[in-house]
């Protein structure tokens, strides 16, 4: 049994769309693959061969690298001068830039470039007292490496700020299981214990 | 002696009540003596918790009409249930089989055969006895000497009849053959004749009622049959091992395959799943999926329904259907998913929806109380604990919570009665062992208390009662506990709450499912790595204690372990897992307990080895090479000497010896020898 799928490509634009007569709640993730297909083939046309390039190191867009690493610089020194919203921004845009690259270009150097990003800007919302979006980050970063002690440790304090003393505690702990003498980790870790016996009126 | 067999049914109606009785009683007896004794459990339970306390005097839900209706609805059901109706009309019949077997009485066939009464003697007669007993008779029933002229044809048979039995029994007592023959058949005349009966009524088989019996032999077998296992079969086809419907399953599974770890998931999303299952469908059609989610959510959020009645059909399901998905979840090792089901098994059972707004999730632990209202809780105190409200509050309570005197304090009341977990320890164990070695089935051992949200913090293990810490915080090692680590746990008391949420419809569920859930986590990449276990079985006595007796610790230690499945790591080192402890009910009765398990590679220390003082096996004994191949030390035989001995000039001689010992090829010796003498 085939099913057609109720799309239509517009060769103009070069993109597929779902057709209007679907409504558009139904289909909320399909709408999301059909974006992702849009994207890799705009990419695929850019590339302007008949096979996207293999994903080298050789094929790695490095002028695209070094303005992420200018903005990040910059970002950085807004840091250093305690302005942290700008930083934020500034972090903002690096990472912008680190996710525009084409699709097809190595994964590989992608990731760590858009992690440091993501550690500022993560940094940065926590250090101007965003911490829902701070907390936002650092979800994402221990998805992308759980065994990195000072990603827990941002998750952490950003559910210390919000108040969820016991899941932070948690993470305080799960940070700790990757490195046991963690300074900041264990000076936190004792106030988080500390609160939660406050808050359950232990103290 | 013919042994051919024929037919017959039950002409006198005295075998069939016996067969019917039989069938209905092997059934019967078993259902209810379990009945019994599950009536009798019951019984003491109920008895054991009439300190159990209803929120009824003090606090009644909006919709607690309907929850008494839905209640008595299926108390009643229960009573009616198809066990039941077994058991009562099956008793009913055997009654009526007693009566009627009683009424009969049974003519003693003509084979039956006893020698001493045809004689009218005594057993213990002697042979004496015997003759002239059978002497008396024979002549007054002898064919020639009773005068049968005026006698009717039947009673000259008789009469006959009579002798030949007389003659019969008198063989029988005398005669060698004959006396064997009738101790082992209990017949003179050797085995009888094999009846095969069948334990029909005559009624059933002749006469008008014959076809009636055809009909319902073919019903039987060719219809009833069929249908039965059918059905039964449908049954285990359509049901999983977790009881939910596969369809349902099938929806669970689908949700996790797709599920995104980039979307924070909340009540809502997992009400919108659950909706989907096949069970709501069951209950009434015009269930439709949406229709299951707005009841669902106008239940958690306290409003009132116009179908309050088939509201609380859906809700009562609901927390099965969760539990089946967390197994599910589980599965699939997706802790985000299995931590929002206990959460939303919480809010339907406290109902309660703790993603409402900010402060409903942050005051979860106290909108959960009965009798509190959102509308009137002070959200400006930081009072979101219940440990917080009971020990220090900040401001009055029944300021705080907005209620009268008289209410505020069956609130706390309730408050205290929530039982919270509190951990001692917590380790990997492997049986037997001090240490965890690789590849070795490993289990989870927890010690911890129960207590109320009342006492603080956790008494000092040394301040525990001697016998506490003795039997039930360290564990006896005995041989029983090696083999069976699970039995310390299975001989504790199944966890009782003494208070029930007012919400929920099902007691029986709460009651049934008021413990905790655990799951075993790895740190590194935060998965469930065990099938979640519930910790059903805990001592609650502490519930009860002041916080002096807390503090000085009259405190009650519980044990909880899981088995794990997958045996320890093969590589020695560190391996960091979490242990998250959710309550089923309550909010905020939850624990993480960080564990790290370290795999030791030991080497086995063989205790007593010089116990018998035996001596290193000799090197060239196979004792001493299975010992070489062990590494252990072996007896070296001192070749030595002998070589140092054929040191010596001229001992030629000597050496060949050695050698033709060992060489057993006498055709070589010999040509060895012929070359010897030659080169002499």
């Amino acid at each position: 049994m085939t099913a057609v799928l109720p799309i239509k490509y517009d060769p103009t634009s070069k993109t597929i769309s779902l057709e209007e007569s679907v409504p558009l709640s139904s289909t909320k993730d399909f709408q999301i693959e059909v974006s992702q297909i849009n994207t890799l083939y705009s990419d695929f046309i850019k590339t302007n061969s008949e096979l996207p390039p293999p994903p080298t190191k050789e094929a790695f867009t490095q002028n695209l690298s070094m303005m992420v690493k200018k903005m990040h610089e910059s970002a950085v020194l807004l840091m250093r001068q305690k302005s942290f919203e700008e930083a934020a921004k500034k972090f903002d845009i690096a990472l912008g830039l680190a996710s525009a690259r084409s699709k097809f270009e190595s994964f590989q150097a992608t990731l760590p470039e858009l992690m440091i990003c993501l550690i500022g800007r993560c940094d940065a919302y926590t250090n101007a007292g965003f911490f829902v979006e701070a907390l936002e980050d650092a979800e994402v970063l221990i998805l992308l490496g759980s065994t990195i002690p000072d990603n827990h440790l941002r998750r952490g304090i950003c559910k210390l700020n919000l108040g969820d003393f016991v899941t932070a505690k948690s993470d305080f702990e799960r940070g700790l299981a990757f490195n046991s003498k963690h300074p900041i980790l264990l000076k936190l870790y004792d106030i988080c214990k500390k609160l939660i016996d406050e808050e359950n009126g232990d103290v | 002696m013919s042994s051919q067999s024929r037919y017959e049914y039950d002409e006198n109606s005295e075998t069939w009540p016996y067969f019917v009785l039989t069938t209905i009683l092997v059934p019967l007896i078993p259902i209810t003596i379990s009945k019994i004794s599950n009536l009798i459990s019951n019984k003491s339970k109920k008895l054991e918790s009439n300190k159990f306390k209803s929120t009824k005097n003090w606090f009644n839900p909006y919709n607690i009409k309907e929850i008494k209706n839905f209640k008595s609805l299926s108390e009643r059901s229960k009573l009616f249930s198809k066990q039941n109706i077994f058991i009562s009309i099956g008793w009913i019949l055997i009654l009526v089989l007693y009566l009627k077997i009683s009424s009969i009485i049974i003519i003693p066939s003509e084979s039956h055969f006893d020698p001493w009464k045809i004689l009218e003697i005594s057993e213990s007669a002697t042979e004496k006895v015997i003759k002239s007993a059978y002497r008396k008779l024979s002549l007054k029933y002898h064919p020639d000497k009773v005068d049968t002229s005026s006698m009717s044809q039947k009673d000259i048979d008789a009469v006959d009849s009579a002798y030949v039995l007389i003659n019969k029994a008198y063989k029988a007592l005398t005669d060698e053959t004959v006396r064997e023959n009738f101790l082992k058949y209990g017949n003179p005349d050797g085995p009888n004749e094999i009846k095969h009966g069948i334990a029909l009524p005559k009624f059933l088989i002749d006469g008008p009622t014959s076809p009636f019996l055809v009909l319902i032999y073919v019903l039987l077998i060719a219809v009833i049959l069929p249908l039965f296992v059918r059905s039964w079969w449908n049954g285990v086809k359509s049901m999983t091992k977790n009881g939910i419907h596969v369809d349902t399953a099938d929806h669970f599974m689908k949700v996790m395959i797709n599920a995104n770890p980039m979307k924070l998931l909340l009540v809502d999303d997992i009400i919108k799943f659950i909706s989907n299952s096949q069970e709501y469908f069951d209950i009434d059609i015009s269930l439709t999926p949406n229709k299951v989610e707005s009841l669902l959510m106008s239940y958690i959020n306290r409003e009132p329904s116009n179908e309050e009645t088939l509201r609380l059909k859906v809700v009562a399901i609901t927390p099965k259907l969760i539990a089946a998905f967390i197994e599910i979840a589980a599965g699939f090792k997706n802790t985000e998913y299995c931590l929002k089901l206990v959460d939303t098994h919480r809010c339907i059972i406290q109902a309660l929806n703790i993603d409402k707004d900010a402060k409903h999730n942050q005051f979860k632990q106290i909108l959960q109380l009965p009798g509190v209202d959102a509308s009137k809780v002070d959200f400006k105190q930081n009072m979101i604990t219940l440990g917080k409200l009971l020990k220090k509050p900040t401001i009055d309570p029944s300021k705080f919570l907005g209620t009268d005197e008289k209410i505020t304090k069956n609130i706390l009341n309730y408050a205290k009665s929530i039982p919270l977990i509190e951990p001692l320890e917590c380790s990997f164990k492997v049986p037997s062992e001090n240490f965890i070695p690789p590849n070795s089935s490993a289990n989870i051992n927890l010690k911890f208390i129960i207590k109320s949200p009342l006492h603080k913090s956790k008494p000092e293990i040394k301040d525990l009662s001697k016998i506490v810490i003795e039997t039930q915080f360290k564990e006896e090692e005995s041989m029983e506990n090696m083999r069976d680590p699970m039995k310390v746990v299975e001989k504790q008391n199944i966890f009782e709450l003494d208070n029930l949420p007012p919400f929920f419809p099902d007691e029986e569920y709460i009651q049934n499912n008021c413990g905790w859930i655990a799951f075993l986590v790895a740190q590194r990449d935060n998965k469930i790595i065990e099938i979640p276990k519930q910790i059903i079985r805990a001592e609650s006595k502490n519930l009860k204690l002041t916080q002096e007796e807390f503090a000085k610790s009259d405190c009650e230690v519980s044990t909880f372990k899981i088995q794990l499945q997958a045996p320890s790591p093969p590589n020695v080192g560190e391996y960091q897992f979490r242990l998250i402890i959710r309550n089923l009910v309550y909010f905020g009765s939850d624990v993480d307990i960080p564990l790290v398990m370290k795999v030791e590679d030991k080497p086995v220390e063989i205790p007593g080895k010089d116990l018998y003082e035996i001596e290193d096996p000799d090197e060239d004994s196979i004792a001493g090479a299975m010992a070489t191949i062990r590494g252990d030390p072996v007896k070296k035989i001192e070749f030595e000497n002998e070589y140092e001995s054929s040191d010596d000039e001229g001992d030629d001689e000597e050496e060949e010896e050695l050698w033709t010992d060992i060489d057993t090829d006498t055709e070589v010796e010999e040509d060895a020898v012929d070359l010897d003498e030659n080169q002499k």
